[in-house]
């Protein structure tokens, strides 16, 4: 039901045919692995998704935004803590990424390059992106950038091992020198 | 009313404290501690520290939606949702709008807290005395009612109360601001030792003092006693603190008091209204109705304290009528529920300071700066009466760019950098009670337990308007002196509740006929019913007033005993 839900909401954010291409050929979508009650979102556009998320912020020797979950973290914000139209846009937003990237390189976002995924995420921040019809990239892009990086500056591997959270400080020091503008656990101490 | 009667006997007790926060906390330690068998009565669910404190160890990652409440909540709940406070962390701790309503004749943001242990959980926790110059007030510049007591009077009480509770804070040797019993100071950031040398060099009356807050910085054995360690710095306090860092009920005074074994906490208990014996002359007991089954039951007690925090305790005195007493218990003045006062909150004030760019903290510091009154403090000198006084604090910037795509982006966000120092100040403004600020009961609304709804009206006036300018103006003086850059004064006309400093409206004073309580806490009408809570104060001064509640109460049950044990009362 809830799958039936999503499609015919994608048929209908993209005119009224499924001309999404992770849909395309299979006629069907498997499920999101994150259950959401206000958007429709099914597991083709969450893979879509944690791509652009790991395009925005990659793995390097330290994890990227897919690995700390940073797209559930984007859904889990915009299904919860948005008004319905920013939802809608949202979503609109995001199927126009999706089209206006495959219109430019033929493949599917998450089957390109990570340079390819990362010049179109550039396009769109430099607003050379064009669509067909009323815009909605930034209200897709702008949640969607701001999210992932909060969830990759809040996630456990980088608040512990590169920043240092301590819960329990213990103390409280007024005036702690700094050595090293490069000593990251002082700084943010 | 469907009343159970239980067999009177095994309803009565010596003593019945109504509600458990700050305040109703301290009526049960002292009660029991000095032998009265004693009912507390909570009319929110039991919170016991430590064990319903259900977020106190979560870690920022661990938060759905990393601290902010969904939309749902917030439209909800639009009046809690403008507390600070109200965050994902701690929303379980504040009453939510639509289950509690009151009615607004005045735009009022009622934050209430509804369990054991009430609003104590969530407090700012920042403890200063009053002084005499506070005390002397409404006498000298001819408001409201004389206070019936004096600095004096309150002294001991505070030393009382600050020894147990445990108050951090530095001797700063002011009159406006009288030394308490400290524990260790917190100390203060480079920006903020600067700031306070700067402002001393250029004003003599002006003074800024690291905040004296209810924090456990050197544990006395007093402290250890109540199985409480020192503060660790992790600046969660509203979640509960599992060290017991802080002061609240629940950590301290309500462990306490059920430790003497005289004390009986029962929660779910709506007090309905304090029942008056025509033929005694006297109060003899409550009616509490079950919040969760509504049933019906009366209590029982020589003596009452009633501490349901400011309004509500005006609500309880207002819904308690008898043919003695048609307006409300110990009412004959009509002035019950009139004169009530809050503090002034409307203004705040930002700015950078370049400068100790190689210096930052270390720890998270659960307390701030304060900036004594120091407008109209010894004789009027301004167009407005009374004065306000001010938080302060600052603290390094951690700048990072969000620039970029990538590699870049993330190399970005990994680097952060100390930038510029950040300081702002708010404002805590003295109000003046008026006989047109008023709560009363609604005539026909009621909640959900067929107990009136409470009417709220109280506003800003012309001397609120002249207070906000002038810490303005003078705050700016203050940061353009010290070479702070990019200064920024705003009112952000705020309802007033939001303080959480509602005060008032069963007021002290010598005279019964413009006062409803004595110079111990006492209806003059009803004298075995005590009001200790916010309800009492005759005028608001700029002190946080939790510290003056504490010692407010601790001295009502000293005398209250004392008459008790004389065959008095």
């Amino acid at each position: 039901m809830q799958r039936r839900t999503a499609l015919k909401q994608l048929g209908f954010l993209a005119g009224g045919a499924l001309l999404l291409p992770s849909c395309l050929g299979k006629q069907t979508a498997k499920e999101a692995t994150i259950q959401l009650s206000n958007i429709a979102f099914n597991g083709n556009q969450e893979s879509t998704l944690a791509a652009m998320c790991e395009a925005l912020i990659p793995k390097t020797d330290l994890p990227g935004a897919r690995e700390v979950n940073a797209h559930h973290f984007v859904l889990r914000m915009m299904n919860d803590c948005y008004e319905p139209d920013a939802q809608q846009k949202f979503l609109k937003g995001f199927a126009q990424a999706q089209e206006a990237f495959e219109e430019k390189s033929g493949d599917a976002f998450e089957e390109s390059t990570l340079a390819e995924q990362q010049a179109f995420l550039k396009d769109i921040e430099a607003d050379k992106v064009s669509v067909e019809g009323e815009n909605n990239l930034k209200f897709f892009y702008e949640p969607f950038r701001g999210h992932t990086i909060q969830a990759f500056l809040g996630s456990e591997y980088i608040m512990t091992n590169v920043f240092g959270y301590n819960m329990i400080p213990g103390t409280f020091k007024g005036a702690v020198e700094i050595n090293a503008n490069t000593d990251l656990k002082t700084i943010l101490g | 009313m469907n009343i159970n009667v239980d067999g009177k006997a095994q309803n009565t007790f010596d003593a019945i404290v109504i509600g458990s926060g700050i305040s109703g906390g301290w009526a049960a330690k002292e009660l029991g501690e000095k032998g009265l068998k004693t009912l507390v009565l909570e009319r929110g669910r039991d919170v016991k520290h430590n064990v319903d404190y259900p977020t106190t160890n979560m870690k920022p990652w661990e938060f759905e939606h990393k601290g902010q409440l969904p939309l749902s909540v917030i439209q909800e709940n639009p009046i809690v949702s403008r507390c600070y406070a109200f965050k994902e962390d701690a929303a379980h701790f504040f009453v939510k709008d639509n289950e509690h309503p009151y009615v607004q004749d005045k735009p009022f943001d009622w934050i209430r807290g509804y369990q054991v242990g009430g609003k104590s959980l969530l407090w700012a926790r920042q403890t200063q005395r009053w002084s005499q110059l506070d005390f002397d007030g409404p006498k000298r510049d001819g408001f409201a009612v004389e206070w019936p007591i004096g600095y004096a009077d309150l002294a001991p009480w505070y030393s009382y109360v600050e020894k147990f509770a445990g108050i951090s804070g530095n001797k700063d040797g002011l009159a406006e601001l009288p030394d308490g019993e400290f524990l260790k100071p917190m100390e203060m950031t480079k920006v903020e030792s600067y700031f306070k040398e700067k402002v001393a060099a250029k004003y003599k009356d002006r003074h800024v003092i690291i905040g004296r807050c209810a924090h456990i910085t050197d544990p006395q054995p007093i402290h250890t006693q109540q199985g409480r360690v020192k503060c660790q710095h992790r600046d969660l306090c509203q979640r509960g603190c599992p060290f017991g860092g802080y002061f609240s009920s629940n950590a301290s005074t309500i462990p306490w008091a059920l430790k003497t074994g005289n004390v009986t906490l029962r929660p779910h208990s709506v007090v309905h209204s304090i029942i008056y014996d025509e033929q005694k002359g006297r109060a003899t007991g409550v009616r509490v109705i079950d919040s969760e089954t509504k049933e019906a039951t009366e209590f029982f007690a020589n003596i009452i304290f009633v501490n349901a925090a400011a309004l509500n305790t005006n609500l309880i005195l207002l819904n308690s009528t008898s043919s003695r007493f048609p307006k409300g218990l110990g009412n004959d003045n009509g002035l019950l529920g009139k004169y009530v006062a809050f503090h002034n909150y409307r203004a705040r004030i930002s700015a950078e300071y370049e400068g100790f760019d190689n210096f930052t903290k270390y720890g998270n510091r659960p307390n701030g700066c304060y900036i004594p009154r120091f407008r109209n403090v010894h004789k009027q000198e301004t167009d407005f009466l009374r004065g306000y006084a001010a938080g302060f604090s600052g603290s390094h910037n951690i700048e990072r760019s969000y620039d970029g795509v990538g590699d870049e982006l993330k190399n970005n966000l990994l680097h952060p950098k100390l930038g510029k120092w950040h300081v702002g100040s708010h404002m805590m403004g003295e109000t003046i009670p008026k006989e047109s600020s008023y709560v009363a009961l609604d005539a026909d609304k009621k909640d959900a337990w067929g107990i009136p709804q409470l009417r709220i009206s109280m506003d800003y006036d012309d001397n609120d308007e002249k207070m906000v300018k002038d810490y303005m103006e003078q705050m700016t003086e203050m940061f353009t002196e010290a070479g702070f850059t990019n200064i920024k004064a705003s009112d952000d006309h705020r309802a007033p509740g939001l303080d959480i400093h509602e005060m008032g409206g069963v007021r002290m004073g010598k005279d019964p006929k413009t006062s409803l309580l004595n110079k111990w806490n006492q209806l003059h009408a009803c004298k075995n019913v005590f009001v200790t809570d916010g309800a009492c104060m005759t005028s608001t001064a700029t002190q946080n007033p939790s510290l003056t509640y504490m010692a407010f109460t601790a001295r009502a049950v000293d005398y209250a005993v004392k008459q008790i044990n004389a065959k008095e009362l």
